[in-house]
């Protein structure tokens, strides 16, 4: 065997269609490249945002022009991965050092199941997702789910009393929003029949969820809203109460893990919105990738939004929230789907149930 | 009730929406230089035809930011910025109108000394703007637009 045939079957392994197809899938679009540009754009956007909102300017040096402060958080991420990573004395070490770590991964793993738009290849139809399976809406909310268990190990796991509150509360939280995220995902799995999001984007087609389920539209946006954190649910870190909750104790490339692994969950969710509510990548003119992408951009903005307009709910205001008011709503939709589907089945895309 | 928490989730959000367009007051100081008003009260300026030594300044001056010096036989007022707190005193009982208040507000240094101006330092009027610099006029922060400071 001499080198002519190591490197014509290197070639003939890696050099083909499939492959690069499969990398571009894993690096570039919905794969690596994507959440981390959002990453970094999505922090400036969010700083200019809440400067607009609150009358003032906003950052302004670190960028060219209009966009000054886009490479602040490089900056900022640069310098936290030179800083000393401070152990408490009280913490579980292995699970402290591990734990933040984890966060990144899973919330990345929640993003390979996420297609966003037919991949423009010869041949049968091939979608951008990294990784296919029928039943993608089930395996991203279960990846999400692990989020919080995540928060509560880590907030023991530091072993102080802000962290250990924090993490209470995060599972407090969970409480809250999981049964209503659950319940109006399963408004949508059953108007289409499938767990496959693929499948759920292709029979909007006509209507989308968010025409055809407002409630459940609602109640799948202010559950996302609680499970990702964000401001009128920042309960698990609430900066004036419990100076930064389970997240309190992070220093250097932990504090950089926890805060991407925010920002990728905040990815995965207004794509999980987009795909199930506002017909995905389905729309005239332009190509679908830039549909899904204007999309995704309009559901990021009004999750951003909540930040700098809403006060942050107590924590019984959280739960009567949950339970006494997304609960009965995503039920209420239940409802109204089987009485759709007994007195006017033709509204819905798919029949079920017998017709 | 139910409208009423529904106006509640809403208005705000509506608010926060029309913010995102609305002027901003904040001016970009190095850059942008907000003009002052005719009666403001810089550092005061002064001019050496008109000065006749008589040294009303300095004794009216609360902080004694004004001491008098001779040049050449003659009394002229040198003037400490580190002490002044611009009262305007000394242009306002100047018998031939010599000092005036219009020196502008950059008087920071980076060394204590430069903070003392003698006469013939104190007879400059500061420099325009340098060329980056552009003037915001006053009107267009008028309260016209809606929205008041603070």
């Amino acid at each position: 065997m001499n080198i002519e045939t190591i490197i014509e079957s290197l070639v003939a392994l890696f050099i083909n269609r499939p492959f690069i197809e499969m990398l571009i899938k894993v690096l570039i679009f919905p794969g690596l490249m994507f959440p981390l540009l959002f990453v970094v754009f999505a922090v400036w956007f969010e700083r200019k945002l809440m400067a607009k909102i609150h009358l003032r300017i906003g950052p302004l040096h670190v960028g060219p022009g209009p966009l000054g402060g886009i490479f602040q958080l490089i900056a900022d991420a640069l310098k936290l991965l030179q800083k000393e990573i401070i152990v408490p004395y009280n913490a579980h070490k292995i699970l402290y050092n591990i734990l933040p770590l984890a966060m990144p991964m899973i919330s990345l793993a929640a993003m390979a199941f996420i297609p966003v738009a037919p991949f423009p290849s010869v041949g049968p139809v091939d979608y951008l997702v990294v990784f296919y399976t029928p039943y993608s809406i089930l395996v991203v909310l279960a990846l999400f789910a692990i989020h919080p268990f995540l928060v509560i190990g880590v907030g023991w796991a530091s072993g102080s009393k802000y962290t250990t509150m924090g993490a209470l509360r995060a599972a407090y939280q969970l409480l809250a929003y999981e049964v209503p995220v659950m319940l109006s995902a399963a408004c949508v799995v059953m108007v289409t029949g499938s767990f496959d999001l693929i499948k759920i984007v292709e029979s909007q087609a006509n209507i989308w969820y968010i025409l055809l389920l407002p409630i459940a539209f609602l109640v799948f946006f202010v559950s996302m809203m609680a499970e990702l954190g964000r401001r009128p649910f920042d309960i698990p870190h609430a900066e004036q109460e419990i100076v930064y909750g389970w997240a309190t104790e992070f220093t250097g490339v932990h504090y950089v893990c926890v805060m991407f692994a925010e920002y990728v969950n905040l990815c995965v969710a207004s794509c999980l919105v987009t795909l199930l509510f506002l017909g995905g990548w389905l729309g005239p003119v332009l190509p679908p990738a830039a549909w899904f992408l204007i999309k995704f951009g309009i559901v990021v903005v009004f999750f951003l939004m909540g930040r700098g307009v809403y006060p942050r709910l107590r924590i019984d205001q959280l739960l009567n929230a949950g339970w006494r008011i997304l609960i009965p709503l995503a039920l209420i939709q239940i409802f109204i789907i089987l009485v759709l589907a007994k007195f006017a089945p033709w509204i819905l895309p798919v029949t079920f149930l017998g017709g | 009730m139910v409208f009423s928490w529904i106006v509640s989730i809403l208005r705000p959000l509506g608010m926060a929406f029309r913010h995102i367009f609305k002027y901003r007051f904040t001016v970009k100081y190095p850059y942008y230089v907000l003009e002052t008003s005719e009666r403001y009260r810089g550092r005061p300026v002064l001019d050496l035809a008109k000065c006749v030594g008589c040294g009303v300044c300095a004794t009216i001056c609360p902080n004694k930011a004004i001491t008098m010096v001779n040049i050449e036989n003659r009394r002229y007022p040198q003037f400490d910025a580190g002490r002044c707190c611009f009262c305007g005193f000394c242009a306002y009982f100047c018998l031939t109108s010599a000092l005036k208040m219009n020196g502008g507000y950059e008087l920071s240094e980076y060394d204590k000394s430069n903070l003392i101006y003698p006469p013939e330092k104190l007879v400059k009027v500061p420099p325009p703007p340098p060329e980056r610099k552009k003037v915001v006029k006053l009107k267009k922060l008028s309260l016209s637009t809606g929205v008041t400071h603070g």
